[in-house]
């Protein structure tokens, strides 16, 4: 179990991190989402010890990182945003450095580096210089390093970010068959959707304050009802009348003039009775689905929307 | 059985095997080896008539070589030591070294040994030049031993500074800046402080001013080298007389001095690493 108790962290006048306070329970896998700037990094980083709080503690199982740093570390595996690269090194032997410093006989080395690589698909790339394996290659090594020790809790900073799709699935996988094996992970990623589909709670985070530390459930319920996405094949004048006769509430999509997005109830009945008005009223409805990522409609409305808009990525 | 420290393996392996180093020593070989033997030319020149080298000879490229690799060593250890902890910063790896088992010691110790090993490399690749002269005649084992720990402990003594800028820095260029800075502060700047203070307080250093100046110039290793010269020549190589205020006493002789400032400032440098390397206690826990 992880306890943030009040945790302040300020460089001279500026907060980066402002009375963050939660308890994170053991096996939970906690995304941390926010703009550039909200404190992601900042609550990680504190959390590993690489930097000392302010006032406030973390505890990690009981071990203060304040009063017993060494003891937390051992409890945590480490994945930071970037992949430092040393030159001439083998994948294997970037294991066995880690490794050593670790402290890990030599014969535990020998069996655990294997599994290792295997267990994060890299058994075909243990001789490859580490300088030349592709980005999501170089990822997972990173998860490999973060693994070695048989971390209790993992701490992920951005580790989708620059990935191609297939890197990020794969990664996603792993991180699956992390969370299934009791691992307590806690995660920072611009990427909501990959969030939705890994997390069990979220930290919504802003200027170094605390938005919001709940559940994904409870998350997304508040905004489950939000909104339908319809897409039409020709224009619909009577659309916003059609749907305020079943109880909607519809506006024309910013973006594109033959889409609408209605806000209601998004219970099936209701929705079935929408769909088939529309089609009574011979609005040519090409597709009709509620919003896919509810997870993005609850960090809209929980943070500053300008802002939010200007930090996601248009993926 | 203890492992190798981790730091130190992976520092050797990434030094050796890239070309840059193969090509720094190949450097510093021919630097060295080309000014022997323009020595050795000029000493051969100069013997008007005489067929053969006499001990002389040997002692003069003997000298050459050590000076120059001495010169080498200045440039490599301060510049491979200033990259150690600032390179690891801007390859982003350092924060994880500092998350293992690693204790900030193991880490500073594990880039001295790294530098002061290439370094020993190279003074051990000049071993057959230097085994040139021992042939010649006029260097006998003693001198030959006494200067290699001379230069050793210089290597150490540059390592260590250059390690300590290492952890004040964020690149480092910075920190090469500063360790050839100061070290060129030791070896240009502390002569002539030595050779002016005598002279601006005359009534202090008037009879012990050689005392004094060696003293001074203890982590001096070019004058290290000079005076000891003049005790290999007074046989010697393990004391010699001290005046000071006024009595004569007998210390250790000034290569030992030396070894012994140049030990001594290591270890101030190396704790001062440490301490840099020391995560900051906490203030919160309130």
């Amino acid at each position: 179990m992880i306890e943030f108790r009040s945790v302040r962290k300020s460089y001279g006048t500026t907060n980066a991190l402002v009375e963050l306070t939660c308890t994170i329970p053991s096996g939970a896998t906690v995304g941390l989402i926010g703009p550039n700037g909200s404190g992601k990094t900042t609550a990680l980083r504190l959390l590993t010890t690489l930097i000392p709080p302010t006032s406030g503690d973390i505890l990690v199982d009981g071990d203060s990182v304040c009063t017993t740093p060494a003891a937390v570390r051992r409890r945590i595996g480490y994945m930071p945003d970037t992949f430092g690269v040393y030159e001439a090194m083998t994948a294997t032997e970037y294991l066995d450095f880690y490794a050593r410093c670790g402290n890990m006989p030599a014969t535990l080395r020998a069996t655990t580096i294997p599994a290792i690589l295997a267990r994060v698909g890299l058994s075909d790339a243990r001789e490859t210089a580490v300088m030349s394996l592709s980005r999501g290659m170089a990822q997972r090594l990173s998860l490999g390093r973060a693994l070695l020790h048989d971390p209790a809790i993992l701490v992920l900073d951005e580790p989708a970010s620059g990935l191609d799709p297939r890197a990020r699935i794969e990664l996603r996988m792993l991180l699956h068959a992390l969370h299934n094996d009791g691992k307590t992970i806690l995660i920072s990623s611009h990427i909501l959707s990959d969030l939705a589909d890994l997390c069990t709670h979220l930290l919504i985070l802003e200027h170094g304050k605390t938005i919001r530390y709940d559940t994904l459930a409870n998350l997304t319920q508040v905004t489950q009802h939000q909104s339908i996405r319809v897409e039409l094949t020709t224009a619909a004048p009577n659309f916003v009348a059609v749907a305020a006769a079943c109880g909607y509430h519809a506006q024309p999509s910013s973006d594109d003039p033959l889409c609408y997005l209605v806000h209601g109830s998004t219970a099936p009945v209701d929705r079935a009775a929408l769909l088939q008005a529309l089609v009574a009223a011979e609005v040519a409805v090409f597709s009709f689905a509620v919003q896919e990522s509810a997870l993005e409609q609850a960090f809209l409305q929980m943070t500053s929307a300008d802002q939010v808009m200007k930090e996601l990525p248009h993926a | 059985m203890r492992d190798i420290n981790a730091v130190l393996l992976r520092e050797l392996r990434g030094r050796l095997r890239t070309p840059r180093s193969y090509w720094l020593l190949c450097g510093a070989l021919l630097l060295v080896s080309s000014i022997s033997l323009l020595i050795y030319s000029a000493d051969y020149a100069s013997m008007s008539g005489q067929s053969t080298f006499n001990g002389s000879s040997g002692h003069t490229v003997f000298l050459a070589l050590v000076i120059t690799a001495l010169i080498a060593v200045n440039f490599i250890a301060p510049i491979m030591a200033a990259g150690s902890i600032a390179g690891e910063r801007e390859r982003q790896t350092f924060d994880l070294i500092l998350l293992t088992e690693l204790r900030p010691i193991d880490i500073i110790i594990g880039k001295i040994a790294a530098t002061c090993a290439y370094c020993m490399l190279f003074v051990t690749a000049l071993t057959p030049l230097m085994a040139i002269t021992f042939l010649i005649g006029g260097v006998d084992i003693g001198e030959l031993a006494i200067m290699y720990i001379i230069i050793m402990s210089t290597a150490l003594l540059y390592t260590s500074i250059g390690v300590y800028w290492s952890t004040r820095t964020q690149t480092a260029i910075t920190a090469t800046g500063y360790a050839l800075a100061t070290i060129l502060v030791l070896l240009l700047i502390l002569p002539v402080v030595v050779l002016v203070t005598p002279e601006l307080f005359p009534d202090l250093f008037s009879e012990n001013t050689n005392t004094w100046m060696q003293l001074m110039l203890a982590i001096h290793p070019y004058a290290t080298i000079i005076f000891t010269q003049e005790s290999i020549r007074n046989a010697t190589i393990w004391s010699m007389p001290y005046n000071l205020f006024g009595a004569t006493v007998v210390g250790p002789a000034m290569w030992l001095l030396s070894v012994a400032v140049s030990w001594v400032w290591s270890c101030l440098c190396m704790v001062l690493s440490i301490r840099r390397l020391t995560p900051p206690t906490s203030k919160g826990a309130s």
